[in-house]
């Protein structure tokens, strides 16, 4: 892609955020109770359809990877984390965390010598993960209505435009460009069959052992995302939510 | 009273202000420290009580394990607190009939479900690494988990735990990766009551289905 068709596309995507966003630049409070779904029926259907693609590839697959000897599902787990370094390193550079900017092309440097499949970092330092979708948040855009995206899952309107520019900017994508086109568009459901692996569990809890699996799925998106968010929103002086617990 | 002796008697006000709130603090501090330290314990007795109870293995009957597991969560968790917390503000709203049909199955689905929980926790070990009161009657614990397969990365883990001025420590809520287990079950049973119209009943009804569910995929 041109540099003028980088500008175009990014400058869409924020013309996008802002949109999704409810067209505010307010700062959200590290916690909420309350979230924004008011497209709840569309999401349902689309999170039913999301389910059944997990009922008949994702869960199939990610049993198969989890057969595999733990070497295998270690050196997966470790490309799928590595690969995303580069989006850690310009997004923490968007942000001002230098330090965590240089870390992650740190790491990145020293584990592309085995294509990431290796972690020859272990018990270093280790980057905090940053995406577009952070970088937004700091920079007061507010985050929008929650949407549940066909294949994608759970996103607010801003980490969804955040997802869709880290896809179009991440400079790993350029740094394999020399791949064959098979190896690259193969890394696609490797990655997500072995992040399904990894929550295996977690994510067949979320599946079967709910009252409402869409809620449970909702919430879980939300405190993990507040997760990541912490450092870059104001932080709640009380715990999160739990405030009421007493009263 | 002239201007000297009064800015002597102010200055022995002070004095005296200053040594109070010096002792007092003196009082409070181990205090603090000493429920934080309560905190820490109580977790990692928790965590040797299940390892004891693992190891017993099949001397254990269903039965005696399961009365077992009922004590520790007796002991342990602040049921009482969980199972209104869990509702949300709709605990406030329901009738007392409701309260106590809502607290009787959930008691049993956090029982039957206990057991398969508590084997996930001894999977992995727990490594303090800090702890914290927030505000008066919150204590947060924070660790380190480790699969002791090698299977997962090392994951964050925070215990809260109520500590409420002359009541036992107790746990409220275990979170992992950001993600608490309590605030989770709320947040899924208010959207159920309001997807049906604010009606409690309409989670009492959800949970015993759910009880219903647990115990013949046990029995099987």
């Amino acid at each position: 892609m041109t540099d003028i068709g980088h500008k175009l596309t990014i400058t869409i995507f924020g013309a996008l955020a802002l949109f999704l966003s409810g067209c505010s630049v307010m700062p959200d409070t590290a916690e909420k109770t309350v979230r924004n779904d008011p497209f709840e029926d569309a999401n349902r259907a689309i999170f039913a359809f999301n389910l059944k693609v997990d009922d008949y590839a994702l869960e199939p697959a990610a049993k198969a990877l989890r057969k595999t000897p733990p070497g295998v599902q270690t050196a997966l787990r470790n490309h799928v984390e590595w690969a995303s370094l580069p989006k850690t390193a310009f997004n923490s550079a968007l942000q001002g965390k230098i330090e965590n900017a240089a870390i992650a092309t740190l790491n990145f440097a020293i584990n592309g010598l085995t294509f990431g499949l290796a972690d020859l970092m272990e018990g270093e330092g280790k980057p905090e993960y940053e995406d577009f979708g952070q970088t937004l948040a700091s920079a007061g855009i507010s985050e929008g209505a929650y949407i549940v995206a066909p294949l994608l899952g759970s996103h607010t309107g801003r980490s969804l435009v955040g997802w869709g520019v880290d896809f179009v900017t991440n400079p790993y994508g350029q740094l394999t460009a020399g791949l064959p086109s098979s190896v690259r568009t193969a890394s696609i459901p490797i990655s997500v069959t072995s992040l399904r692996a990894t929550y295996f569990d977690a994510i067949n809890d979320v599946k079967y052992n709910s009252l409402d699996p869409y809620a449970r799925a909702q919430s879980a998106f939300y405190q993990q995302r507040d997760g990541l968010l912490r450092d870059n929103l104001p932080a709640s002086e009380t715990d999160d939510g739990f405030e009421s617990f007493f009263e | 009273m002239t201007g000297k002796s009064g800015n002597i008697i102010k200055r022995r006000l002070v004095i005296l202000l200053t040594a109070c709130l010096l002792f007092a603090g003196g009082l409070v501090q181990p205090a603090v420290a000493d429920r934080l330290s309560d905190a820490e314990n109580l977790v990692g007795k928790l965590i040797i009580e299940l390892i004891e109870i693992e190891a017993k293995g099949d001397s254990l009957s269903e039965e005696a394990r399961k009365e077992t597991l009922s004590g520790l969560m007796d002991s342990y968790f602040d049921v009482e607190g969980i199972t209104r917390f869990s509702t949300g503000p709709y605990w406030r709203a329901a009738s007392q009939e409701q309260r106590e049909a809502y607290s009787a199955v959930f008691r049993g689905v956090l029982l039957s479900e206990a057991s398969t929980r508590f084997q996930q926790i001894l999977n992995f070990s727990f490594t303090p690494t800090k702890v914290e009161a927030r505000g008066d009657k919150l204590i947060l614990v924070t660790g380190i988990a480790m699969d002791k397969s090698g299977e997962f990365p090392d994951t964050e883990v925070i215990w809260r735990l109520s500590a409420i001025r002359n009541k036992p420590i107790q746990i409220i809520d275990l979170e992992i990766e950001n993600i608490s287990m309590l605030k989770t079950q709320q947040d899924e049973n208010t959207a159920l009551i309001k997807r049906n119209g604010g009606d409690f009943n309409a989670l009492i009804e959800a949970m015993r289905t759910r009880f219903e569910t647990i115990k013949a995929s046990a029995s099987q």
